[in-house]
């Protein structure tokens, strides 16, 4: 059994530095990182960025470990004044990233100087950028992450957003700093951020709760837009409502499941289950690819989203391709192993 | 006893195990039993087990995995522990105080089933409930047992906030809210113990398939835990009975 020592870091000087001044906090700007596993049985969502493709390449361009902990920033980045060098990488959602007042391009490792202003601005596409440091941000890592969950107040930065104020600092990088400088990521890594998106799904567990000319044809031949309730617990869609089969209950008993669960609720309405939610009691029409799933993160209220359905063999296809791409990056950028 | 369970995908990285179809004392037994012995052995690419109810959900990487010799291991764990004893379950007793401030909706459950308050009290306290699975929320206890007489409708629209150690009741299920949160549980009375708390270890105490009752305590009883919890020394073998 683990003790609790490792259950919560302790947070003895390491070497760590102090990076960042927060000037102006952004709307919601949190650290996050692959996410926390292992402890689900007990209730702990797994949290965790919920572009899991801009975290992972923002840390490869960085030619460091994909696991580092990162700011989560949505729809409006925060003003940050650097307090140590160090090297940055700002990818996601479009947020016209600034250097002392001059545009700095996204997707690129860029050298910070103490002294120096990073200004992220609005998400002119897309919806959640990533802004990851050399080293990682360091917070206490609590059940083997450092990711926040807004609701339960843990982990992160004091389990919650970022403030005016807060300084945050950075693990000690093995690395040489000019390694990555200027490293930047091939267009053709780069996605796009629609505001209309085709996302595949496969049938969830509870696909026979709904008739295929009924319920699954209205949800898959249907367009369905965010709603206003959409965040890292969920996405309530609005759109035609899926019929439940006639004698079938709207309740199904409590049921865990991983990001991407796509729920109907009683009044027929979808709502896609994030990172922050482990599950819930209703019945599953489909599940979202693992390698769509940063598509839909970066949707906005309002953005459009049609499902499409693929098998499961042919969604671990695309997962294997998703990892070749990862694998072929690194080679292509000269990332050690 | 179970030798078809059904195996259903939850997308590319996760698969149910569903053993049954809608909640049951042996359904969840099974469930807990199966939790238990398959999470003792480390197998490449396997990640973690979820109990719920009627099914365990298993976590993998695609990539990694040999899923048809899980699954082989599936079946021949099946065949283990369907000749199991209760297995190795402790008994936790969970101390109470209902009513007033503290249980807002004990009035309200008494008179739906007609019956006065205390005997509300006495029917909750009566049983020995099994933890079937964890809710939502770290430490979020799902309990079956709950006396028939006791079974009371969510309400409409729930609350947006409850407090801590909350213990409701939610159409058959009981349990305890672990943090301030919103639900629409009926609230009958609140626990000073904390259910889920990082600086213990485990940071929960009730395991799956453990035994929970609930005991009264009076408003002082529950000022005292409560203050020894909150300075961290109160030690919750106290109320664990193995």
């Amino acid at each position: 059994m683990t003790n609790p020592s490792q259950l919560i870091s302790n947070h003895e000087p390491k070497g760590e530095t102090e990076i960042f001044s927060v000037q102006q906090p952004g709307l919601m700007t949190t650290v996050q990182d692959r996410g926390r596993f292992l402890y689900q049985w007990m209730g702990m969502p797994i949290s965790g960025a919920l572009d899991q493709y801009a975290y992972r390449v923002g840390n490869i361009l960085l030619m460091q470990d994909e696991n580092h902990a990162c700011l989560e920033m949505t729809y409006l980045g925060p003003q940050l004044k650097v307090l140590s060098n160090t090297q940055i990488v700002v990818t996601g959602a479009d947020v016209a990233p600034k250097w002392n007042g001059k545009p700095i391009p996204m997707w690129t490792a860029i050298a910070l100087h103490a002294g120096d202003d990073l200004t992220i601005g609005s998400a002119r596409s897309g919806c959640r950028a990533y802004l990851c440091v050399r080293g990682g941000i360091d917070v206490p890592q609590i059940m083997g992450s450092r990711s926040t969950n807004l609701r339960l107040k843990t982990g992160g930065f004091q389990g919650r957003v970022l403030r005016s104020g807060d300084q945050l600092s950075s693990l000690p990088c093995k690395e040489s700093i000019e390694k990555a400088d200027c490293q930047s990521l091939p267009g053709d890594f780069i996605p796009n951020y629609p505001s209309s998106v085709v996302v595949r799904v496969i049938p969830g567990p509870q696909k026979n709760y709904f008739d295929k000319r009924e319920g699954i044809k209205t949800f898959l031949g249907s367009t369905y837009k965010v709603s206003a309730e959409a965040n890292r617990e969920g996405f309530r869609l609005d759109g035609p409502s899926v019929e439940i089969k006639k004698g079938m209950k709207k309740s199904i008993p409590s049921e865990a499941c991983p990001p991407g669960g796509v729920q109907i609720r009683p009044n027929g309405k979808p709502i896609i289950l994030l990172n922050d939610l482990g599950g819930g009691g209703y019945a599953k029409i489909a599940t979202i690819l693992s390698s769509d799933l940063p598509k839909v993160a970066q949707l906005k209220p309002g953005d459009q989203i049609i499902f499409k359905e693929v098998s499961l063999s042919e969604a671990h296809r695309v997962l294997r391709e998703e990892e070749n791409k990862m694998n072929r990056l690194k080679k292509l950028l000269g990332f050690p192993r | 006893m179970f030798k078809l369970f059904k195996v259903l995908p939850c997308g590319d990285r996760a698969f149910l195990l569903q053993f049954g179809g809608s909640i049951s004392f042996t359904t969840s037994q099974h469930v807990q039993r199966m939790f238990h012995a398959l999470k003792t052995r480390k197998r490449p690419g396997i990640i973690e087990f979820v109990p719920n109810y009627c099914s365990l959900l298993v976590f993998y990487d695609p990539l990694t995995a040999d899923l048809e010799s899980f699954l082989g291991e599936v079946r021949e764990t099946e065949k283990e522990v369907g000749q199991w004893a209760t297995g190795k379950v402790k008994k936790v007793n969970i101390p109470v105080i209902y009513g007033g401030e503290f249980g807002p909706d004990l009035d309200f459950v008494a008179n739906h089933h007609a019956l006065p308050p205390e005997e509300v009290i006495r029917l909750h306290t009566k049983p020995v409930y099994t933890n079937c699975m964890y809710g939502f929320d770290p430490g979020y206890i799902l309990l079956l047992g709950l006396p028939r007489r006791l079974e009371t409708p969510r309400m409409d629209n729930p609350r947006l906030s409850i407090p801590e150690g909350t213990v409701g009741i939610g159409g058959a299920q009981t349990g305890i809210y672990p943090f301030d949160r919103s639900g629409g549980w009926r609230l009958i009375g609140r626990t000073p113990l904390r259910m889920f708390d990082l600086h213990r270890n485990p940071p929960v105490f009730v395991n799956i398939g453990d035994r929970v009752t609930f005991y009264r305590i009076d408003r002082d009883r529950y000022d005292q835990i409560l203050e020894r919890v909150k300075h961290g020394d109160e030690p919750i073998s106290t109320y664990i009975e193995s």
